[in-house]
């Protein structure tokens, strides 16, 4: 099928929009603002471009656009796994794994390996049947962990993080590594011991949840623990080193480093650089020092280990959820802290008469910017926008749903390129306003001189933004609400910033 | 030394007396115990490292316990047929108890060593059933790598019952491992690779039919709750989320429930018969369509135990409403700026014969709660410490609330099924109601007591009775009596 091109005669100049009919992307993590796409950007045609490539076809890219027919993947019914490398498609399937590479006509097989995977049936056994039957999925499994510009393939199993390293003819296995932490007893909440009737055995359920971490000549494993009145996250750290004869990694330990007791509500986060463990979180308040009672939605970070948290208060309508609370604002490599909010002003009547008639809502996006050792007291950016909801707050609707998901107002998107984040909000059903970010005098503020209207979204779509062309400039999304029932006029469409100067 | 208070409610309609104990930390927990085999429940309070118990009606702590160091799971339970309990733990691999008869302070006595799950625990201590009667003996029952292990209590090793892949009966709980990619990575830099690893370990062993396993854990809970009663507003009762409308299995009637929401919300009912002769599963297989849909204004407080107020063996419908169906702008300031938001409750009785809830409202009660308490309303719910319980032994649901942050409100249902519009008992308490700790018959007269933690107080609200010592010390264990 040969993907549509659709040219918005109503779109500003820059922007020119393709129908993309299968991909998706989903709201922007918490925490660095990092959409989930399903779709891998990989330079299959080695033209410098890097294209998209689905799970079950790409879309090659040419000069900022995707206008060409879809190629479909080669056909591999047992694949379970797909990842990406340097242009080539790595399918893991059952007992095989298969490399492939575009080759201008068709997909050429460029290396076949029948595989044992570790541990691999019982990892599937259960919960799994899917999988067995070919249900595909990214993952990622490659990684060049030695620096030699092979990829290693990593797969963890239910014992063992287990690394096979390419050579000539093969993958071999050159580590094993079992770091998991302990299983240990879940259900610890006490149980009745009377009535009689009540005493029952209990089910023990033991349960291992951890995260592994392969960077930069070491694996990193933290995992929760639970210390009498609190919890804690302990990260045990290991030296991956290569012996330069066996061609196998080892492992030196290093010292476990054990956070300070940490609030329920954060989880760790990589907020900076460093190698301390940052924690980032929210949750929700309701404060009683103002006449109304206000919900208010606390953002909480800390940069030094959990000894001390930064936490910034926004005043919010019940249920909002802001999109995104941290994200590297000023592309300084440290992740700035953003809360959002409503302004309301005047006093409760006022406050109630706007929630029982007006229809549009003040929206406040304040950033905090991290600097060493902590984040600044004071906003560096602030900007205000009107949001319009259709109905008054009080009788919700469709748009009040769509702001407290915040799904209207979105900060991750850098549209020119100039490594400041840009404003993007929904302002009305169908329009898209951007807002490009300046620094003046080291000051950051919202160019609202430079606003810029993009309309085109149908009623139904949702507004995402990622960088779907990978030139450093984020794209607009207009994502269907119904893909399996795509008609010319409900299609998700990327739109791209054709002026690449701004 | 603990302070005490033992408070009568006389004038509260004489339904219950109210005894309260100090609290004596923050995370103090409470539980029931039968300390002297006698039928009568004890107060309990776990609270760090050590153990406290109370009699009924006790106005301070008859026994003080220190746990000892490493102290993970604790039962008490009657481990020498004496009649009286002991307190057994787990304390590292030592498996350990000690005498209620004795005199403080308490000697600990190790039973046995063995590893076992708890032992690698950090966590706080926590109650936990470890002695169970099998065959006519009583055994502890440990969690191990291997399975659960049955061991004598002098540490014999009788029988293990595997709960992993070599179970018996292949039940799991949630996928045994998972183990997927961050990308990219969250944790990491752009090149780095990070795994999510989970992993569970828990089968269903093949017990001996007389022990019986607290499986609960491993149900898939789904129960009716007020966000999927509003998605299925836009849907057709078929796909509407069931409710059961008797407690009883087998071929049953039930009610198909939506909430449509604004500021007017509806509840939409429709009942339909379960099928009898389809395999008994998570969701009943229904035999018929469904019957009309039936509105009823309000919102269902959907809780635990749903009510039967007129002991018919039918579940009936509580809804809540706000009360002033028109906010102006006048009456939303004033309510706001007051604090107060005026609700109201309404019943309305199952009529089997009919097949449906019936229109007309038998129970009406008018109250207002805190406003606050609306928009942070969890399920939903705008009133706290709900209790739909049979309080007063009459087999009809009675109900209790907080409509406020001290207020706890009793209705006790008349023999026709209906509500009071005023509470049967009320009462403020002098600090701020926390949690409802238990709603249970604690001594085997029918009528539940209620127990309520503050913040720095236990309440207990125990049904009247015909004489009460409130002069003077109430019996403690006569252990410890001079």
């Amino acid at each position: 099928m040969i993907t549509a091109v659709l040219i918005l005669s109503l779109l500003a100049a820059p922007w020119a929009g393709d129908a993309l009919p299968a991909l998706r992307v989903g709201p922007p993590r918490p925490i660095g603002g990092v959409p989930v796409p399903n779709w891998r950007n990989e330079d299959i045609d080695a033209d410098g471009k890097r294209d998209l490539v689905f799970l079950d076809h790409a879309v090659l890219q040419r000069e900022g656009r995707f206008p060409e027919a879809r190629i479909a993947l080669p056909d591999q019914p047992g694949a379970i796994a797909l990842d990406t490398w340097e242009g080539s498609l790595y399918l893991r399937s059952l007992h095989r794994l298969e490399v492939y590479r575009w080759n201008g006509a068709a997909w050429e097989p460029t290396f076949t390996q029948d595989f044992t995977w570790p541990d691999f049936d019982a990892a599937y056994e259960l919960g799994a049947g899917l999988r067995r039957q070919g249900a595909l999925r990214f993952e990622t499994f490659l990684a060049d962990l030695d620096k030699d510009n092979y990829p290693e393939m990593v797969v963890a199993d239910r014992n063992a993080v287990h690394c096979f390293r390419r050579t000539e003819n093969a993958f071999l296995k050159v580590g094993e590594w079992a770091l998991y932490p302990p299983l240990q007893l879940t259900m610890t909440s006490s149980r009745a011991l009377w009535p009689p009737q009540a005493r029952r055995v209990m089910l023990p359920v033991r349960q291992m949840a951890c995260t592994v971490l392969l960077e930069a000549g070491q694996i990193a494993v933290l995992h929760r623990e639970t210390q009498g009145e609190g919890d804690c996250f302990v990260r045990n750290s290991f030296a991956l080193t290569r012996d330069v004869n066996s061609g196998n990694f080892a492992l030196t330990p290093g010292t476990p480093e054990r956070s300070e007791l940490v609030p329920e509500h954060v989880k760790p986060a990589r907020l900076n650089s460093d190698s301390i463990l940052d924690f980032a979180g929210g949750r929700w308040e309701l404060s009683m020092t103002t006449p109304l009672p206000t919900p208010i939605f606390e953002t909480w970070a800390s940069v030094d280990g959990g000894k001390s948290f930064t936490v910034k208060r926004a005043t919010s309508l019940q249920s909002f959820r802001p999109h995104c609370s941290f994200i590297d604002f000023d592309n300084d490599g440290f992740s700035d802290l953003v809360t959002e909010g409503v302004a309301w002003s005047g006093g409760p009547r006022e406050t109630l008469n706007r929630m029982l008639m007006a229809t549009q809502i003040a929206h406040v996006i304040r950033v905090y910017r991290q600097r060493e050792g902590g984040f600044n007291e004071e906003p560096d950016y602030t900007a205000q926008v009107e949001v319009d909801l259709a109905y008054p707050i009080v009788r919700g609707g469709p748009r009040l749903l769509q702001y407290q998901a915040g799904e209207l107002v979105n900060i991750t998107g850098d549209f020119n390129g100039d490594g400041l984040r840009d404003l993007c909000v929904r302002t009305v059903e169908t329009t898209v306003e951007i807002t490009p970010t300046v620094r003046e005098d080291g000051v950051l503020r919202p160019a609202w001189e430079s606003r810029e209207t993009v309309p085109g979204l149908n009623a139904q779509d949702t507004l995402r933004v990622a960088d779907v062309d990978q030139d450093g400039q984020s794209d607009l999304i207009f994502q269907t609400a119904s893909p399996g029932a795509e008609t010319p006029d409900a299609v998700t469409r990327v739109l791209f910033n054709m002026q690449k100067d701004r | 030394m603990w302070s005490s208070t033992l408070v009568l409610a006389a004038s509260l309609a004489g339904f219950f007396e109210v005894a309260s104990l100090p609290l004596p930390g923050p995370h103090a927990d409470s539980f029931l115990v039968d300390l002297q085999g006698d039928g009568l429940a004890d107060l309990g309070i776990l609270d760090g490292q050590q153990l406290l118990f109370y009699e009924q009606v006790m106005e301070k702590a008859a026994l003080q316990i220190a746990l000892p160091e490493k102290t993970t799971a604790i039962d008490i339970i009657d481990l020498d047929n004496d009649g009286w309990c002991e307190v057994l733990v787990v304390a590292g691999n030592a498996v350990r108890s000690t005498t209620l008869l004795a005199q403080p302070p308490y000697q600990w006595q190790t039973l046995f060593e063995c590893g076992s799950d708890f032992a690698a625990l950090t966590s706080a201590p926590f109650l936990h059933v470890l002695a169970v009667s099998h065959q006519d003996t009583l055994v502890l029952a440990l969690p191990t790598e291997r399975g659960i292990e049955l061991r004598a209590l002098g540490g014999e090793l009788m029988e293990t019952y595997a709960f992993g892949s070599e179970a018996g009966t292949r039940i799991t709980y949630g996928r045994p491992f998972i183990a997927w990619g961050v990308h990219p990575s969250e944790l990491g830099g752009p090149e780095a690779l990070e795994f999510r690893i989970n992993r569970v370990s828990a089968s269903k062993p093949d017990l001996p039919e007389d022990l019986i396993l607290d499986d609960s854990t491993m149900m898939r809970s789904n129960p009716v709750n007020l966000q999927r009663a509003q998605l299925a507003n836009v849907k057709p009762p078929e796909k509407w989320p069931l409710f059961p409308l008797t407690p009883a299995a087998g071929q049953q009637i039930h009610a198909a429930i939506a909430v449509s929401e604004g500021i007017h919300p509806l509840t939409l009912v429709s009942t339909l018969m379960e099928d009898p002769a389809a395999v008994v599963s998570e969701k009943p297989s229904i035999a018929d369509k469904p019957g009309p849909i039936r509105r009823y204004p309000g919102v269902p407080l959907f809780t635990e135990n749903w009510p039967d107020f007129d002991g018919d063996g039918y579940y009936d419908l509580l809804l809540w409403r706000i009360r002033d169906l028109q906010p102006t702008l006048n009456r939303v300031t004033s309510a706001l700026l007051d604090g107060r938001w005026p609700v109201r409750l309404t019943a309305h009785l199952f009529t089997p014969a009919k097949e449906r809830f019936a229109s007309a409202i038998v129970a009406q009660i008018d109250t207002t709660i805190p406003t606050e308490w609306l928009l942070s309303a969890y399920n939903g719910l705008p009133l706290r410490h709900l209790v739909v319980h049979d309080i007063d032994g009459d087999k009809r649901s009675d109900l209790a609330f907080s409509n406020g942050p001290n207020t706890f409100n009793v209705f006790i249902c008349n023999s026709d099924g209906i509500l009071p519009a005023k509470p049967s008992f009320t009462r403020d308490f002098e600090e701020e109601i926390a949690e409802l700790t238990f709603v249970q018959d604690l001594n085997g007269d029918g009528k539940a007591s209620i127990g309520l933690k503050g913040s720095t107080q236990f309440f207990i609200l125990n049904p009247a009775r015909a004489a009460v010592e409130v002069d003077g010390l109430a019996p403690i264990l006569p252990a410890l009596a001079p």
